[in-house]
This record gives structure tokens, C-alpha cells and sequence, in this order.
């Protein structure tokens, strides 16, 4: 029975190391709008509503757009949820800490978690580069090659954070490992000139929105507003 | 389990440490460099009275830091774990982990003896 209370206690303690750890992680409003403009962009470009230089520029626009909105939105996630800072510990580069962003508890606040906003603006500024020949070009400029790249860089990592004892959690690595196998089997697609480059990128991005509003939900959801106090003194 | 048995000695549990609330502040600073009142609050789901309280015992007990400042015109309030609070902690699972080695291994030997046979309830007539 003491066994027992303890893995409990230990379930509670893995949700709350987690919680924290992945705090930034979870954030999912930050870039979310941004995926979401694009693929407005994407779809009015694949009706034929509006012309290729206006889109274009809409883009541009959003690109800048967004690292506006991730100082808001970082200000917003502030006020609601809370100020977590990260282990000033040295950042490991590479493709390693890529995927393995995580930290055994053990070790206590040896390592840093999450990606780092400079980069994910960075990736935000490629993007858009990476809409707008296809814009003019077409299939022929194979910009979905480097969305790929782009978006398996934002999917990778959730298949290898750890998981606890809590489903909703676990549904997190689910939902990035199937996204991830279903935009490789779509990019083959699109590859082979089997489907054009709108659908195709229509598709990663609503992927991408979905998987960054769960992750906005999960984080609501395991620092519900719900206080039930578990304990007095 | 007995704390008569000869081959168990129940390990030293740190009370400071030992009580869900405040062992739920300490996971979660544990994890990080600091964090804020407003995450503490909405982590460990407690009410702003209880945690000011427990943040207030620990801070006493030289577990945790507490700062306050004043950023973007609100005032924040931080918790750190101090070394001595981590050492603490540390010190805290390792008994923690000995209590439950040791709960283990007393269910395994508990499952392993035969049980000793139970006499014969004796049969009691109802009244009436």
C-alpha cells in the first residue's frame, strides 16, 4: 500500500516536473496565429482569389508580424500562467539536444528545455523565404522540401519529450509522431509531383496548427484553474 | 511495516519536506532556476493563502529563496531553491526511495511464505 501512495505521489511529481520543464514548450499561442495565417495565404492561393504579388507580400507581412506577436503573446502567457525561468546552464548544440531537449529529474536543473525563441524566429523568417518562390515558381521552386525540414524540426522534439502517468500527456507524443509519419507520407506525395505544392503545404501547416493548439490546451488544462487544495496545515 | 522489525530501520523523512504542498513547491523548483507566485499557484493548485504560507516555511527553514521585484509595473514574486534546499530534497528522496525498496521487498517476502493455516471459526447460534 506504501508502494502504492508512493507511485502516486511519484505520478503527481513526474505531471509537475513536466509542467515545468515544458513550460515554454507548451506555449502554443505563440506561433500558432502564425500558422494559421499561413495557411489563409496558402488556401486563397490555391482558389486563385487574390494575385501572387499581393500574397507574397501578405507573407512578408505575417513574418514580421509574428515576432511582434511572440513578444506579446510571450507578455500574455506571462500574466496568465506565470514567469518560469530556465537553468542558465550551458546549451548543448546540435542535432543531439534537438532530440533530446529533456532532463532526467535526478539530476535536478542541469539543462535547458524547450526551443529557444532567436531560433524559432529565425525558422519563421525561412519559411516565409520559403513560400514565396513557390509563389511565383510554382512546383518547379521545391520550396516543400525545406518546409518539411522546417516543420520536422517543430515535430521531432515532441516524440522524444519524456512522458508521465497522465493520458493527455502521452496523446501529445501521439499526435506528433502521427503528424510527423503523416507529413513524411504527404511530402512523398507532393515529391513525385503527385499533388501540388498548395495542397501539400496546406496540409503541413494544418498540422502544425493543430499540434501548437493542443499544446496551448494541454498546458491550460494541466494548470487548470481549478484549485482544489490537496493539503493544510 | 514494523518499525520492530529487526532487519528494517524506518529512514529519517524530513518533515519540512514531507508534506504534499511544500513537496509539490519543491518538484517544482526543482525543475527549474525559478519560477513566479502565479505558476506555484496554478502547479501546485493551491489557494494563494496556503502557498504564501508554505513558500513562507521554507523560506524560514532556508530551503527556498524568495525575491521580490518589480518588472514590466507588476510586482513578481520568485522562489529558488537554495543548495542547501536541493541537498534537502536530494537527501529526501533517497530515503523515500529506501522506504519503498523496502515496502517492496517486505510485499515480495509476504507473498512468498506460505500463509499459516486459519483455525476453524467456531460456529455461534443466533439468538432468538
Amino acid at each position: 500500500m506504501q508502494a502504492a501512495t508512493l507511485r502516486d505521489a511519484s505520478g503527481q511529481g513526474q505531471e509537475l516536473r513536466y509542467v515545468t520543464a515544458h513550460f515554454r514548450d507548451l506555449q502554443g499561442l505563440r506561433i500558432a496565429p502564425f500558422w494559421g495565417a499561413l495557411l489563409v495565404l496558402t488556401i486563397l492561393e490555391k482558389t486563385g482569389s487574390f494575385s501572387r504579388g499581393l500574397l507574397a507580400w501578405a507573407a512578408v507581412v505575417c513574418a514580421a508580424a509574428q515576432f511582434g506577436w511572440l513578444r506579446l503573446s510571450g507578455r500574455w502567457y506571462e500574466r496568465h500562467y506565470g514567469v518560469v525561468k530556465e537553468p542558465d546552464s550551458p546549451v548543448r548544440s546540435g542535432l543531439i539536444s534537438i532530440l533530446h531537449p529533456e532532463v532526467t529529474p535526478q539530476h535536478g536543473a542541469a539543462g535547458r528545455y524547450g526551443y529557444l525563441s532567436r531560433i524559432n524566429a529565425v525558422l519563421f523568417l525561412i519559411w516565409a523565404l520559403t513560400l514565396m518562390p513557390g509563389i511565383f515558381l510554382g512546383h518547379n521552386a521545391q520550396p516543400g522540401t525545406l518546409a518539411m525540414l522546417v516543420a520536422a524540426y517543430q515535430v521531432v522534439p515532441r516524440c522524444f519529450h519524456p512522458v508521465t502517468d497522465n493520458w493527455f500527456v502521452f496523446l501529445r507524443r501521439v499526435l506528433a509522431a502521427t503528424a510527423l509519419i503523416a507529413m513524411a507520407g504527404i511530402y512523398l506525395e507532393y515529391r513525385f509531383a503527385r499533388m501540388d505544392l498548395w495542397t501539400w503545404m496546406a496540409l503541413l501547416l494544418s498540422f502544425l496548427l493543430l499540434l501548437d493548439l493542443y499544446d496551448h490546451w494541454l498546458l491550460n488544462h494541466l494548470l487548470g484553474s481549478d484549485f482544489t487544495e490537496e493539503s493544510h496545515e | 511495516m514494523n518499525r520492530n522489525d529487526g532487519n528494517f530501520q524506518m529512514p529519517e523523512i524530513d518533515r519540512i519536506v514531507h508534506e504534499p504542498a511544500r513537496l509539490a513547491i519543491l518538484t517544482v523548483l526543482s525543475t527549474c532556476e525559478e519560477a513566479d507566485f502565479l505558476f506555484l499557484e496554478r502547479a501546485t493548485k493551491l489557494s494563494r493563502g496556503n502557498l504564501s504560507v508554505q513558500l513562507t516555511r521554507l523560506e524560514d527553514a532556508g530551503v527556498i529563496e524568495i525575491e521580490k521585484r518589480i518588472e514590466h509595473k507588476r510586482t513578481l514574486t520568485t522562489a529558488k531553491l537554495t543548495d542547501r534546499g536541493q541537498r534537502t530534497l536530494n537527501a529526501y528522496w533517497e530515503s523515500m526511495n529506501a522506504l519503498r525498496t523496502a515496502a517492496e521487498g517486505r510485499l515480495t517476502a509476504n507473498a512468498a511464505t506460505p500463509k499459516r493455516p486459519q483455525p476453524p471459526r467456531r460456529w455461534v447460534p443466533a439468538e432468538g
